[in-house]
Protein backbone atom coordinates (compact mmCIF):
# COMPACT_ATOMS: atom_id res chain seq x y z
CA UNK A 1 0.00 0.00 0.00
CA UNK A 2 2.53 2.25 0.82
CA UNK A 3 4.68 1.26 -1.97
CA UNK A 4 2.30 2.56 -4.29
CA UNK A 5 1.14 5.86 -3.14
CA UNK A 6 4.43 7.07 -1.35
CA UNK A 7 5.72 8.99 -4.31
CA UNK A 8 1.64 10.67 -4.84
CA UNK A 9 1.74 11.67 -1.18
CA UNK A 10 5.10 13.09 -0.91
CA UNK A 11 4.60 15.05 -4.04
CA UNK A 12 1.25 16.28 -2.49
CA UNK A 13 2.57 17.26 0.84
CA UNK A 14 5.75 19.06 -0.56
CA UNK A 15 3.57 20.49 -3.34
CA UNK A 16 1.62 22.89 -0.65
CA UNK A 17 4.92 24.77 -0.60
CA UNK A 18 6.36 24.23 -3.64
CA UNK A 19 4.72 24.35 -7.26
CA UNK A 20 5.30 22.59 -9.86
CA UNK A 21 7.83 20.87 -9.10
CA UNK A 22 6.44 16.88 -9.27
CA UNK A 23 8.89 15.51 -11.79
CA UNK A 24 12.19 17.14 -9.86
CA UNK A 25 10.28 15.87 -6.52
CA UNK A 26 10.31 12.51 -7.79
CA UNK A 27 13.70 12.09 -8.92
CA UNK A 28 14.88 13.29 -5.42
CA UNK A 29 12.53 10.75 -3.97
CA UNK A 30 13.70 7.83 -6.14
CA UNK A 31 17.36 9.43 -5.45
CA UNK A 32 16.95 8.89 -1.45
CA UNK A 33 15.52 5.11 -1.61
CA UNK A 34 18.42 4.28 -4.18
CA UNK A 35 20.42 5.75 -0.72
CA UNK A 36 21.99 8.39 -2.98
CA UNK A 37 22.75 11.98 -3.00
CA UNK A 38 21.32 14.93 -5.17
CA UNK A 39 22.91 18.13 -6.52
CA UNK A 40 20.44 20.65 -7.93
CA UNK A 41 21.57 23.20 -10.11
CA UNK A 42 19.53 26.27 -11.15
CA UNK A 43 19.19 30.16 -10.60
CA UNK A 44 19.07 31.37 -7.06
CA UNK A 45 14.96 31.74 -6.83
CA UNK A 46 13.65 28.67 -8.17
CA UNK A 47 12.58 26.92 -4.84
CA UNK A 48 15.70 24.48 -4.72
CA UNK A 49 16.24 25.05 -0.85
CA UNK A 50 12.52 25.13 0.01
CA UNK A 51 11.50 21.80 -2.03
CA UNK A 52 14.86 20.42 0.16
CA UNK A 53 13.43 21.52 3.81
CA UNK A 54 9.87 20.39 2.90
CA UNK A 55 11.49 16.93 0.97
CA UNK A 56 12.98 16.16 4.76
CA UNK A 57 9.93 17.23 6.49
CA UNK A 58 7.78 15.11 5.20
CA UNK A 59 10.14 12.13 5.61
CA UNK A 60 10.33 12.90 9.32
CA UNK A 61 14.05 12.85 9.38
CA UNK A 62 16.46 14.64 11.07
CA UNK A 63 17.50 17.96 8.59
CA UNK A 64 20.20 20.39 9.27
CA UNK A 65 21.36 22.65 6.57
CA UNK A 66 24.83 24.28 6.03
CA UNK A 67 25.48 27.89 3.87
CA UNK A 68 28.60 27.09 1.51
CA UNK A 69 30.25 30.36 1.52
CA UNK A 70 34.41 30.68 0.86
CA UNK A 71 35.58 31.59 3.80
CA UNK A 72 34.17 28.11 5.15
CA UNK A 73 36.50 25.51 6.62
CA UNK A 74 36.43 21.46 6.60
CA UNK A 75 35.43 22.05 10.37
CA UNK A 76 32.53 23.84 9.60
CA UNK A 77 30.72 20.99 8.01
CA UNK A 78 32.24 17.84 9.66
CA UNK A 79 32.95 19.07 13.18
CA UNK A 80 36.13 18.94 15.11
CA UNK A 81 38.14 18.87 18.75
CA UNK A 82 37.34 21.25 20.96
CA UNK A 83 39.48 21.40 23.91
CA UNK A 84 36.84 20.44 27.56
CA UNK A 85 37.95 22.94 30.47
CA UNK A 86 35.92 20.67 32.55
CA UNK A 87 37.05 17.31 31.66
CA UNK A 88 40.40 19.14 30.56
CA UNK A 89 40.03 16.79 27.46
CA UNK A 90 39.85 17.00 23.83
CA UNK A 91 36.14 16.34 23.00
CA UNK A 92 34.80 15.90 19.43
CA UNK A 93 32.07 18.67 18.01
CA UNK A 94 30.07 17.11 15.64
CA UNK A 95 29.18 19.30 13.12
CA UNK A 96 25.88 19.93 10.61
CA UNK A 97 26.79 16.53 8.45
CA UNK A 98 25.76 14.16 11.61
CA UNK A 99 21.90 13.97 10.19
CA UNK A 100 19.88 12.03 8.01
CA UNK A 101 19.36 14.92 5.74
CA UNK A 102 22.15 17.83 4.72
CA UNK A 103 21.41 20.57 2.36
CA UNK A 104 24.46 21.87 1.27
CA UNK A 105 23.71 25.06 0.17
CA UNK A 106 25.33 26.81 -2.24
CA UNK A 107 28.14 23.99 -2.25
CA UNK A 108 30.35 25.54 -5.32
CA UNK A 109 30.53 28.96 -3.23
CA UNK A 110 32.78 26.90 -0.91
CA UNK A 111 37.13 26.08 -1.53
CA UNK A 112 37.61 23.07 -2.87
CA UNK A 113 39.08 21.42 0.39
CA UNK A 114 35.37 21.58 1.93
CA UNK A 115 33.86 20.52 -0.93
CA UNK A 116 36.38 17.44 -0.62
CA UNK A 117 35.75 17.25 2.99
CA UNK A 118 31.69 15.45 1.96
CA UNK A 119 33.65 12.98 0.22
CA UNK A 120 34.05 10.12 2.60
CA UNK A 121 30.86 11.17 4.41
CA UNK A 122 29.40 10.67 1.18
CA UNK A 123 30.93 7.34 0.07
CA UNK A 124 31.57 5.30 3.55
CA UNK A 125 28.80 7.15 5.41
CA UNK A 126 31.08 8.14 7.82
CA UNK A 127 33.63 11.02 9.10
CA UNK A 128 37.30 10.65 9.69
CA UNK A 129 38.83 13.69 11.83
CA UNK A 130 42.78 13.03 13.51
CA UNK A 131 42.20 9.36 14.08
CA UNK A 132 38.43 10.07 15.53
CA UNK A 133 35.80 8.10 13.20
CA UNK A 134 32.24 9.07 13.33
CA UNK A 135 29.05 6.93 12.09
CA UNK A 136 26.61 9.20 10.22
CA UNK A 137 23.01 8.21 10.82
CA UNK A 138 20.89 5.89 8.47
CA UNK A 139 19.28 6.81 6.12
CA UNK A 140 22.35 9.91 4.91
CA UNK A 141 21.86 12.15 1.97
CA UNK A 142 22.94 15.22 0.76
CA UNK A 143 20.95 17.27 -0.99
CA UNK A 144 23.33 20.18 -2.50
CA UNK A 145 22.46 22.97 -4.13
CA UNK A 146 24.47 24.87 -6.96
CA UNK A 147 24.29 28.04 -9.24
CA UNK A 148 25.10 27.80 -12.96
CA UNK A 149 29.13 27.96 -13.29
CA UNK A 150 29.36 31.03 -15.34
CA UNK A 151 27.66 32.54 -12.36
CA UNK A 152 30.67 34.89 -10.16
CA UNK A 153 32.53 33.86 -7.13
CA UNK A 154 31.47 30.06 -7.74
CA UNK A 155 33.93 26.86 -7.95
CA UNK A 156 33.75 24.22 -9.91
CA UNK A 157 33.03 20.74 -8.13
CA UNK A 158 36.08 18.16 -8.57
CA UNK A 159 34.86 15.20 -10.90
CA UNK A 160 35.72 12.84 -7.79
CA UNK A 161 33.04 14.66 -5.95
CA UNK A 162 30.57 14.87 -8.90
CA UNK A 163 30.95 11.81 -9.00
CA UNK A 164 29.77 10.88 -5.49
CA UNK A 165 26.57 12.68 -6.85
CA UNK A 166 23.85 10.06 -8.03
CA UNK A 167 21.55 12.46 -9.70
CA UNK A 168 21.71 15.85 -10.93
CA UNK A 169 18.51 17.97 -11.02
CA UNK A 170 18.20 21.16 -12.98
CA UNK A 171 15.87 23.67 -11.85
CA UNK A 172 14.78 25.80 -15.03
CA UNK A 173 12.28 28.80 -14.23
CA UNK A 174 8.70 28.15 -14.55
CA UNK A 175 5.93 28.02 -17.13
CA UNK A 176 4.21 31.49 -16.93
CA UNK A 177 1.36 29.70 -15.63
CA UNK A 178 3.25 28.30 -12.74
CA UNK A 179 4.88 31.29 -11.50
CA UNK A 180 1.63 33.39 -11.74
CA UNK A 181 0.61 30.79 -9.05
CA UNK A 182 4.02 30.88 -7.01
CA UNK A 183 3.39 34.34 -6.84
CA UNK A 184 0.12 34.02 -5.72
CA UNK A 185 1.12 32.01 -3.06
CA UNK A 186 3.74 34.02 -1.80
CA UNK A 187 1.33 36.60 -0.91
CA UNK A 188 0.53 35.51 1.83
CA UNK A 189 3.32 33.85 4.01
CA UNK A 190 4.56 30.23 3.10
CA UNK A 191 4.42 27.82 5.92
CA UNK A 192 6.20 25.08 6.33
CA UNK A 193 4.23 24.42 9.10
CA UNK A 194 1.53 22.98 6.37
CA UNK A 195 3.74 20.03 5.29
CA UNK A 196 3.25 16.79 7.10
CA UNK A 197 5.26 13.98 7.53
CA UNK A 198 3.23 11.14 5.58
CA UNK A 199 6.00 8.22 5.85
CA UNK A 200 6.85 6.31 9.04
CA UNK A 201 10.24 4.78 10.08
CA UNK A 202 8.46 1.45 9.50
CA UNK A 203 7.36 2.17 6.19
CA UNK A 204 10.83 3.53 5.25
CA UNK A 205 12.73 0.90 6.04
CA UNK A 206 9.81 -1.66 3.98
CA UNK A 207 10.30 0.75 0.77
CA UNK A 208 15.06 0.15 1.20
CA UNK A 209 14.04 -3.47 1.91
CA UNK A 210 11.97 -2.99 -0.97
CA UNK A 211 14.24 -1.48 -2.99
CA UNK A 212 17.27 -4.31 -2.52
CA UNK A 213 14.78 -7.23 -3.58
CA UNK A 214 14.20 -5.39 -7.30
CA UNK A 215 15.60 -8.46 -9.88
CA UNK A 216 17.86 -6.98 -12.11
CA UNK A 217 18.39 -9.03 -15.14
CA UNK A 218 21.33 -10.17 -16.98
CA UNK A 219 20.72 -8.73 -20.10
CA UNK A 220 19.94 -4.99 -18.23
CA UNK A 221 23.23 -5.35 -16.49
CA UNK A 222 25.10 -6.00 -20.02
CA UNK A 223 22.58 -2.90 -21.45
CA UNK A 224 23.86 -0.45 -19.24
CA UNK A 225 27.43 -2.02 -20.07
CA UNK A 226 27.21 -1.33 -23.25
CA UNK A 227 25.79 1.99 -22.22
CA UNK A 228 28.80 2.78 -20.55
CA UNK A 229 31.24 1.57 -23.42
CA UNK A 230 29.31 3.63 -25.66
CA UNK A 231 30.16 7.55 -23.54
CA UNK A 232 33.99 6.02 -23.32
CA UNK A 233 34.46 5.34 -27.10
CA UNK A 234 32.82 8.58 -28.03
CA UNK A 235 35.48 11.09 -29.05
CA UNK A 236 33.48 14.40 -28.00
CA UNK A 237 33.66 12.83 -24.58
CA UNK A 238 37.18 13.56 -22.53
CA UNK A 239 35.64 11.34 -19.36
CA UNK A 240 32.88 8.82 -20.04
CA UNK A 241 30.85 7.19 -17.70
CA UNK A 242 32.71 5.27 -14.32
CA UNK A 243 31.79 2.23 -13.14
CA UNK A 244 30.44 3.95 -9.78
CA UNK A 245 28.08 6.07 -12.46
CA UNK A 246 26.54 2.22 -13.52
CA UNK A 247 26.00 0.94 -10.47
CA UNK A 248 24.68 4.08 -9.41
CA UNK A 249 22.10 4.27 -12.47
CA UNK A 250 20.95 0.30 -12.00
CA UNK A 251 20.24 1.42 -8.29
CA UNK A 252 18.22 4.26 -9.37
CA UNK A 253 16.45 2.45 -11.72
CA UNK A 254 15.29 -0.09 -8.98
CA UNK A 255 14.20 2.75 -6.65
CA UNK A 256 12.04 4.13 -9.74
CA UNK A 257 10.74 -0.07 -10.31
CA UNK A 258 9.91 0.45 -7.03
CA UNK A 259 7.52 3.63 -6.87
CA UNK A 260 6.02 2.18 -10.35
CA UNK A 261 5.10 -0.36 -8.31
CA UNK A 262 7.02 -3.11 -10.26
CA UNK A 263 10.13 -6.11 -8.45
CA UNK A 264 12.23 -5.64 -11.76
CA UNK A 265 13.89 -3.17 -13.65
CA UNK A 266 12.68 -2.70 -17.46
CA UNK A 267 15.03 -0.49 -20.06
CA UNK A 268 12.65 2.50 -19.84
CA UNK A 269 13.82 2.93 -15.84
CA UNK A 270 17.68 2.81 -17.38
CA UNK A 271 16.70 5.20 -20.24
CA UNK A 272 14.35 7.62 -18.05
CA UNK A 273 17.28 8.03 -15.71
CA UNK A 274 20.09 7.52 -17.91
CA UNK A 275 20.21 11.69 -18.63
CA UNK A 276 20.06 13.02 -14.80
CA UNK A 277 22.62 10.24 -13.65
CA UNK A 278 25.00 10.57 -16.20
CA UNK A 279 24.81 14.14 -17.87
CA UNK A 280 27.20 15.81 -14.44
CA UNK A 281 29.62 12.72 -14.44
CA UNK A 282 30.73 13.27 -18.43
CA UNK A 283 33.21 15.52 -19.51
CA UNK A 284 33.36 16.97 -22.78
CA UNK A 285 36.41 16.95 -24.71
CA UNK A 286 37.89 20.73 -25.11
CA UNK A 287 38.87 20.77 -28.50
CA UNK A 288 36.20 19.08 -30.00
CA UNK A 289 34.26 21.65 -27.55
CA UNK A 290 36.26 24.49 -29.38
CA UNK A 291 35.71 23.37 -33.05
CA UNK A 292 31.75 23.48 -31.78
CA UNK A 293 31.21 19.69 -32.64
CA UNK A 294 30.33 18.67 -28.94
CA UNK A 295 26.62 19.65 -27.78
CA UNK A 296 25.93 19.44 -24.68
CA UNK A 297 26.07 16.38 -22.75
CA UNK A 298 22.66 16.00 -22.44
CA UNK A 299 22.58 15.80 -25.95
CA UNK A 300 24.96 13.01 -26.14
CA UNK A 301 23.53 10.98 -23.45
CA UNK A 302 20.81 11.32 -25.88
CA UNK A 303 22.42 10.35 -28.64
CA UNK A 304 24.19 7.01 -26.80
CA UNK A 305 20.63 5.83 -25.67
CA UNK A 306 19.69 6.27 -29.48
CA UNK A 307 22.03 4.43 -30.57
CA UNK A 308 22.44 1.48 -28.13
CA UNK A 309 19.85 -1.39 -28.36
CA UNK A 310 17.90 -2.30 -25.14
CA UNK A 311 16.74 -5.61 -24.50
CA UNK A 312 13.56 -6.46 -25.90
CA UNK B 1 -22.52 -18.44 -85.81
CA UNK B 2 -23.67 -19.88 -82.51
CA UNK B 3 -20.97 -22.69 -82.19
CA UNK B 4 -18.56 -19.45 -82.72
CA UNK B 5 -20.73 -17.65 -79.82
CA UNK B 6 -20.64 -20.64 -77.81
CA UNK B 7 -16.86 -20.92 -78.16
CA UNK B 8 -16.41 -17.58 -77.27
CA UNK B 9 -17.88 -18.10 -74.19
CA UNK B 10 -16.51 -21.30 -72.92
CA UNK B 11 -13.18 -19.87 -73.58
CA UNK B 12 -14.38 -16.46 -71.63
CA UNK B 13 -15.78 -18.54 -68.87
CA UNK B 14 -12.61 -20.82 -68.87
CA UNK B 15 -10.04 -17.59 -68.00
CA UNK B 16 -12.68 -16.69 -65.63
CA UNK B 17 -12.09 -19.44 -63.60
CA UNK B 18 -8.58 -19.06 -63.77
CA UNK B 19 -8.30 -15.77 -62.67
CA UNK B 20 -10.86 -16.54 -59.71
CA UNK B 21 -8.78 -19.87 -58.52
CA UNK B 22 -5.32 -17.76 -58.94
CA UNK B 23 -6.97 -14.88 -56.68
CA UNK B 24 -7.99 -17.58 -54.70
CA UNK B 25 -4.30 -19.80 -54.39
CA UNK B 26 -2.79 -16.32 -54.13
CA UNK B 27 -5.19 -14.76 -51.77
CA UNK B 28 -4.32 -18.40 -49.36
CA UNK B 29 -1.09 -18.31 -49.74
CA UNK B 30 -0.44 -14.65 -48.64
CA UNK B 31 -2.48 -15.49 -45.63
CA UNK B 32 -0.63 -18.68 -44.71
CA UNK B 33 2.76 -16.85 -45.64
CA UNK B 34 1.53 -13.53 -42.40
CA UNK B 35 3.70 -14.55 -39.82
CA UNK B 36 1.33 -12.64 -37.61
CA UNK B 37 -0.71 -15.91 -38.17
CA UNK B 38 2.07 -18.20 -37.02
CA UNK B 39 2.40 -16.33 -33.49
CA UNK B 40 1.74 -18.53 -30.85
CA UNK B 41 4.02 -17.03 -27.76
CA UNK B 42 4.19 -13.82 -26.10
CA UNK B 43 7.82 -13.67 -27.01
CA UNK B 44 6.60 -14.61 -30.97
CA UNK B 45 4.18 -11.86 -30.54
CA UNK B 46 6.47 -9.09 -29.35
CA UNK B 47 8.65 -9.88 -31.82
CA UNK B 48 6.37 -9.25 -34.86
CA UNK B 49 5.76 -6.10 -32.93
CA UNK B 50 9.00 -5.05 -33.07
CA UNK B 51 9.42 -5.69 -36.93
CA UNK B 52 6.14 -3.79 -37.43
CA UNK B 53 6.93 -0.95 -35.21
CA UNK B 54 10.13 -0.67 -37.10
CA UNK B 55 8.48 -1.07 -40.43
CA UNK B 56 5.82 1.90 -39.45
CA UNK B 57 8.18 3.81 -37.84
CA UNK B 58 11.49 4.03 -39.93
CA UNK B 59 12.90 7.11 -38.19
CA UNK B 60 12.62 5.41 -34.56
CA UNK B 61 16.34 5.11 -33.03
CA UNK B 62 17.26 1.46 -32.60
CA UNK B 63 17.46 2.18 -28.92
CA UNK B 64 14.01 2.57 -29.13
CA UNK B 65 11.72 1.06 -25.85
CA UNK B 66 8.38 -0.88 -25.74
CA UNK B 67 6.97 2.24 -24.14
CA UNK B 68 8.33 4.55 -26.59
CA UNK B 69 7.38 2.71 -29.90
CA UNK B 70 3.94 2.24 -28.26
CA UNK B 71 3.79 5.82 -27.83
CA UNK B 72 4.08 6.52 -31.35
CA UNK B 73 1.78 4.23 -32.36
CA UNK B 74 -0.72 5.74 -30.26
CA UNK B 75 -0.68 8.96 -32.10
CA UNK B 76 -2.08 7.30 -35.27
CA UNK B 77 -5.84 6.46 -35.68
CA UNK B 78 -5.31 2.70 -35.07
CA UNK B 79 -8.42 1.47 -33.24
CA UNK B 80 -7.00 -1.29 -30.44
CA UNK B 81 -7.81 -1.51 -26.67
CA UNK B 82 -4.70 0.68 -25.30
CA UNK B 83 -5.78 -0.65 -21.96
CA UNK B 84 -5.47 -4.12 -22.89
CA UNK B 85 -2.05 -3.69 -24.60
CA UNK B 86 -0.79 -1.72 -21.73
CA UNK B 87 -1.69 -4.95 -19.56
CA UNK B 88 -0.03 -7.23 -21.86
CA UNK B 89 2.72 -5.13 -22.24
CA UNK B 90 3.15 -5.50 -18.27
CA UNK B 91 3.09 -9.10 -18.23
CA UNK B 92 5.37 -9.33 -20.89
CA UNK B 93 7.88 -7.70 -19.17
CA UNK B 94 7.39 -9.43 -16.12
CA UNK B 95 7.91 -12.39 -17.58
CA UNK B 96 11.03 -10.86 -19.84
CA UNK B 97 12.88 -8.70 -17.18
CA UNK B 98 11.40 -9.99 -14.12
CA UNK B 99 11.94 -13.57 -14.92
CA UNK B 100 8.21 -14.53 -13.28
CA UNK B 101 6.70 -17.51 -14.11
CA UNK B 102 3.65 -17.18 -15.56
CA UNK B 103 0.36 -18.87 -15.74
CA UNK B 104 -0.45 -20.45 -19.31
CA UNK B 105 -3.79 -18.43 -19.48
CA UNK B 106 -0.98 -15.56 -18.77
CA UNK B 107 0.94 -16.46 -21.76
CA UNK B 108 -1.16 -16.55 -24.71
CA UNK B 109 -2.01 -13.27 -23.57
CA UNK B 110 -1.30 -11.16 -26.57
CA UNK B 111 -4.33 -10.53 -28.75
CA UNK B 112 -4.11 -6.80 -28.92
CA UNK B 113 -0.44 -6.79 -29.18
CA UNK B 114 -0.97 -9.22 -32.37
CA UNK B 115 -3.43 -6.79 -33.75
CA UNK B 116 -1.34 -3.83 -33.08
CA UNK B 117 1.45 -5.57 -35.04
CA UNK B 118 -0.88 -6.11 -38.04
CA UNK B 119 -2.29 -2.75 -38.19
CA UNK B 120 0.83 -0.90 -38.31
CA UNK B 121 1.53 1.05 -41.81
CA UNK B 122 4.54 -0.90 -43.23
CA UNK B 123 6.38 2.38 -44.96
CA UNK B 124 8.98 -0.15 -45.51
CA UNK B 125 6.65 -1.81 -48.14
CA UNK B 126 8.17 -1.33 -51.33
CA UNK B 127 6.16 0.79 -53.88
CA UNK B 128 4.71 -0.98 -57.18
CA UNK B 129 3.51 1.42 -60.03
CA UNK B 130 4.22 4.42 -57.04
CA UNK B 131 1.88 2.51 -55.32
CA UNK B 132 2.49 0.94 -51.53
CA UNK B 133 0.15 -2.55 -52.57
CA UNK B 134 -2.27 -3.65 -49.45
CA UNK B 135 -1.90 -0.21 -47.80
Amino acid sequence: MVLIDIKRKISREVGKVVVGRESEIGLILTCFLARGHVLLEGVPGTSKTLLAKAFSKCLGLSYKRAQFTPDMLPLDIIGGFIFNMKTREFEFKQGPIFTNILLADEINRAAPKVQSALLEAMQELQVTVEGYTGKLPSPFMVIATQNPLDFEGVYPLPESELDRFMMKVEFGYPSEVIESEIINRNLTELNLEVVERVVSQKDLSELFKAVESVNVSKEILDYVSKLARETRSDGRISLGASPRAMVQLVQSARANAVLEGRDYVTPEDIKSLARPVLTHRIKLDRSASLKGIAPSPAVIIQQVLDVVTPPR
Amino acid sequence: MAQFDNQYVLAGLLVTNIVIYLIFVLGLRRATSNPLLKVSSLDQAFEALEKSLKGAFPDLPSGFTWGEGIERAKKLTIRIDWTELEKELRTYEAYRYGKWELSPSSLTRFREVVKLAALLPNKRRKKIWGVIPWS
